[in-house]
């Protein structure tokens, strides 16, 4: 890692209670110890570990990487905060790795603000920073910067998560805007997994159901794809809203049309079922490890496999393409032989009844 | 996918509860509304594929009228 | 998904297409004008959009989306008690989810909900009476809304309810009943539509035997339908037949789920908790007698209506709205003044574009794809 080495190591303070109070926000001992106890020892980097306000990154080793900063920042809340596949922190992470992976940054650097509401025990606190130095670790990132605050119970839902990313770009990728009738559209895999799960772990409705999220961090895979479809027009994660919704974003910011095939859009039966019996649309469910390409056809067979070779890529279909239609709408050729509009969401799905 | 359902309305005296184990019901907002007669929902199939049938029949039969027709002419 | 999938089946709908085209180059009025036919319940509604079946079709069918779907048809006056009750302190209010966004004179539950009412949404009234056996000291309050198919649920919950003698559950009744409904479109003077497509889950409680009149009365055929894509092709093609032939009978085409006696059960439970309301207000229809009920005086104390004073005040609905005209066929949805420019999904004015289901919702979302598809 790039960072500047700090040379005095420091004993790390220690919580002896179970669970967060006010007196973890008041900016003395007990949130320091807080701070060691839960962050700094899982985190456990040199650029986090000195306290500072701020982390110093060499400057010349970034650029050697390449021209361009990529920065980004994204806030996580999420009921429950520990779902089936994952947690607040692994998605923290994951997320904003993915937010810069999709500009084609190489993921380097993360910060982290946590807003703790008090009576959180600290066994949770632990458990989740755990799980974001895990995914760090194997995104290969350092989480080199942070801050915490305890609010009055109520005042937020046991623990708000801001990671803000930066990383490299410029060598490899630029994400060019325009996109061309005969593109292809490829996704990564199975669609609706995290919402589904999300949802089901929630309890409200009352179904069981072994869905687990698919929240991974992406960066990997993208390289890989970048490298065999350099002509690559546009990645987006498909996260809040689902794969409808980014497609709709690329259709109008392109000027084009995108139409995908049921048939090819591939979908859990689990999560199907779990939309059938809710009435809901797998399409507007959130993902949290899957990307939706667009790549010129003469890289479409290449893109295939190079993402397919991926282990977070097995799953890789070919679902649509660009097309010379009604400028900025997404359309849908269903399992059925009809075809629909694909429209962005109003507001958030609800489940029906009728 | 795992959900309690309330079955009150597909039990009856002649079909007691463990005379539905295997059952495939219509659910609706938690309760078993109707269990899914399997002879009818074959038969609704079978005209369907039957329609098919017939109109690759008459497609076969429309092809080889033309093609007699070509050869006569 | 067992029987699901085989029902959604492209070379079989290809088959039906095929056999409808040519029925209808055999039924002279087509060439006259369209054949209307509407289809009741939300749920085809929402099929006949979700798979595309309207661009399917030929150009002389126009489906015409009716009024089954429950949600859109709550007028504001009874949105407004639902708020009411659920800002109640101590009242925890339970709704299905579609509820959330139906619009009151003031607010919505979801904007009740943001103001700090406790709204849960539910799955099942079952889930409702669970959050009042775990809270004993709150007023559990379901919002009882549906057809006759969700009636039976909500009436067998209330029976649960007494059976275990929990105090704190009661039922805010809003449940509708189908065939005053029909009857009050079939009787208006300006009705433009030739046929229907039946509600497949109401006859599953029902039974087939309510919509004769329809057909010895009022000459139209009907086929009561399943909510698979192909199912709602098979009916669209039956009820052709009927027209063709110049038939009008009540049809199954949904056997496998409606018994022709529809559910003694649930038709029992029904008939022991509710009795016929002399009138309920619709949003879009206005007031239509008999086409409501409310909980029988024995379960009075498990009447949210009873148990707490409401408003309980009429609201009309906006004057320009033209949602009667568009739930008869007599305009398309797109023919009203309001549609997409006051009345949009997110500021809903009329009926029709307040749940998804509603014909005018589904076609600002979906809409004009009808001819293109013809095209493609």
């Amino acid at each position: 890692m790039n960072v500047m080495p700090f040379p005095k190591p420091r004993r790390l303070g220690k919580v002896n209670v179970p669970t967060v109070t006010l007196a973890h926000g008041g900016g003395g001992k007990a949130m320091k110890d807080l701070i060691d106890d839960v962050f700094v020892s899982a985190f456990d980097n040199g650029t986090l570990a000195p306290l500072e306000d701020q982390a110093r990154i060499d400057l010349a080793a970034v650029a050697a990487q390449g021209d361009r900063l990529a920065f980004t920042t994204d806030s996580f809340v999420v009921d429950p905060v520990v779902f089936p596949g994952g947690d607040i922190g692994k998605l923290a992470v994951c997320g904003t790795v993915n937010d810069l992976a999709v500009g084609g940054a190489r993921p380097l650097y993360l910060s982290c603000a946590a807003i703790i509401e008090e009576g959180v025990s600290l066994d949770l606190l632990r458990q989740i920073a755990g799980s974001m130095a895990e995914a760090a670790r194997d995104a290969g990132v350092g989480i080199v910067t942070g801050d915490t605050k305890v609010v009055h119970k109520g005042a937020c839902d046991k623990l708000f998560l801001t990671t803000t990313g930066v990383g490299v770009s410029g060598k490899v990728w630029n994400s060019a805007p325009s996109r061309r009738p005969g593109d292809m559209v490829l996704v990564n895999g199975l669609l609706g997994d995290h919402g589904a799960a999300i949802l089901g772990a929630r309890g409200d409705m009352a179904l069981e159901s072994p869905i687990e999220s698919d929240c991974a961090a992406l960066h990997g895979l993208i390289e890989a794809l970048l490298a065999a479809a350099p002509g690559t027009r546009a990645l987006r994660d498909a996260t809040r809203g689902g794969l409808a919704t980014v497609l709709n974003e690329i259709a109008d910011a392109s000027d084009t049309e995108i139409e995908i095939d049921e048939t090819t859009t591939p979908i859990r039966e689990e999560v199907k079922g779990f939309c059938e019996i809710l009435g809901l649309d797998p399409l507007y469910l959130a993902n949290e490890g899957k990307v939706a390409a667009v790549v010129p056809p003469e890289e479409a067979d290449a893109a295939l496999s190079a993402m397919q070779a991926h282990p977070l890529g097995a799953g890789t279909r070919i679902i649509g393409t660009v097309k010379d239609g009604e400028p900025g709408r997404v359309t849908m050729r269903t399992v059925f032989g009809g075809r629909r509009i694909v429209d962005m969401l109003v507001g958030e799905q609800l489940p029906r009844i009728c | 996918m795992k959900r309690q359902v309330n079955i009150a309305c597909i039990v009856s005296d002649d079909r007691p509860a463990e005379s539905c184990v295997g059952d495939w019901v219509l659910v609706h907002v938690g309760f078993a509304m109707s269990r899914i007669d399997e002879k009818e929902a074959a038969e609704t199939l079978k005209i369907l594929t039957e329609l098919g049938e017939a109109q690759a029949e008459i497609e076969a039969m429309r092809l080889s009228a033309t093609e007699v027709g070509r050869a006569a002419s | 998904m067992k029987y699901i999938d085989e029902f959604r089946d492209r070379e079989k709908a290809a088959a039906l297409i095929k056999e409808i085209e040519a029925l209808v180059a055999e039924i002279p009025m087509a060439k006259e004008r369209p054949i209307h036919i509407m289809e009741v319940c939300g749920g085809h509604t929402h099929s006949i959009f979700r798979y595309g079946i309207e661009g399917m079709l030929p150009k002389e069918i126009e489906l015409v989306h009716g009024p089954g779907c429950p949600v859109c048809v709550l007028p504001m006056g009874r949105v407004d008690d639902c708020v009411a009750i659920a800002e109640r302190p101590g009242v925890i209010f339970t709704t299905f989810g579609d509820a959330m966004r139906v619009p009151g004179s003031k607010k919505s539950l979801m904007q009740a909900k943001a103001d700090g009412a406790d709204i849960r949404m539910v799955y099942s009234p079952m889930d409702a009476l669970e959050i009042a056996r775990k809270n004993p000291e709150r007023e559990v309050v379901f919002f009882g809304l549906g057809f006759e198919t969700t009636m039976p649920s909500t009436a067998l919950t209330v029976l649960q309810a007494e059976r275990e003698g929990i105090a704190n559950f009661s039922v805010f009744c809003n449940h509708i009943t189908i065939v005053p409904t029909l009857k009050a479109i079939l009787e208006s003077p300006d009705l433009n539509i030739d046929a229907f497509i039946g509600p497949g889950h109401v006859s599953m409680v029902i039974g087939t035997a309510p919509y004769e009149f329809i057909a010895s009365f009022y000459k139209k055929p009907m086929v009561v339908s399943g909510f698979e894509p192909l199912d709602v092709l098979q009916s669209i093609w039956m009820v052709l037949k009927q027209i063709k032939d110049g038939r009008a009978e009540i049809e199954n085409q949904y056997a496998r789920v409606v018994p022709d006696a529809g559910n003694s059960a649930a038709q029992d439970a029904v008939e022991k908790v509710y009795e016929l309301r002399d009138f309920f207000e619709w949003r879009g229809l206005g007031s239509i007698d008999h086409s409501g009920v409310k909980l029988r005086a024995a379960y009075a104390r498990y009447d949210a209506e009873l148990k707490f004073a409401l408003p309980n005040l009429q609201v009309a609905d906006p004057a320009a709205c033209q949602c009667g005209a568009v739930l008869k066929g007599v305009i398309k949805p797109w023919q009203c003044a309001l549609f997409g420019t006051a009345c949009t999904p997110e500021t809903p004015l009329g009926a029709l574009m307040v749940s998804s289901e509603g014909s005018c919702a589904a076609y600002y979302q979906y809409g004009g794809i009808k001819a293109q598809a013809g095209a493609a």
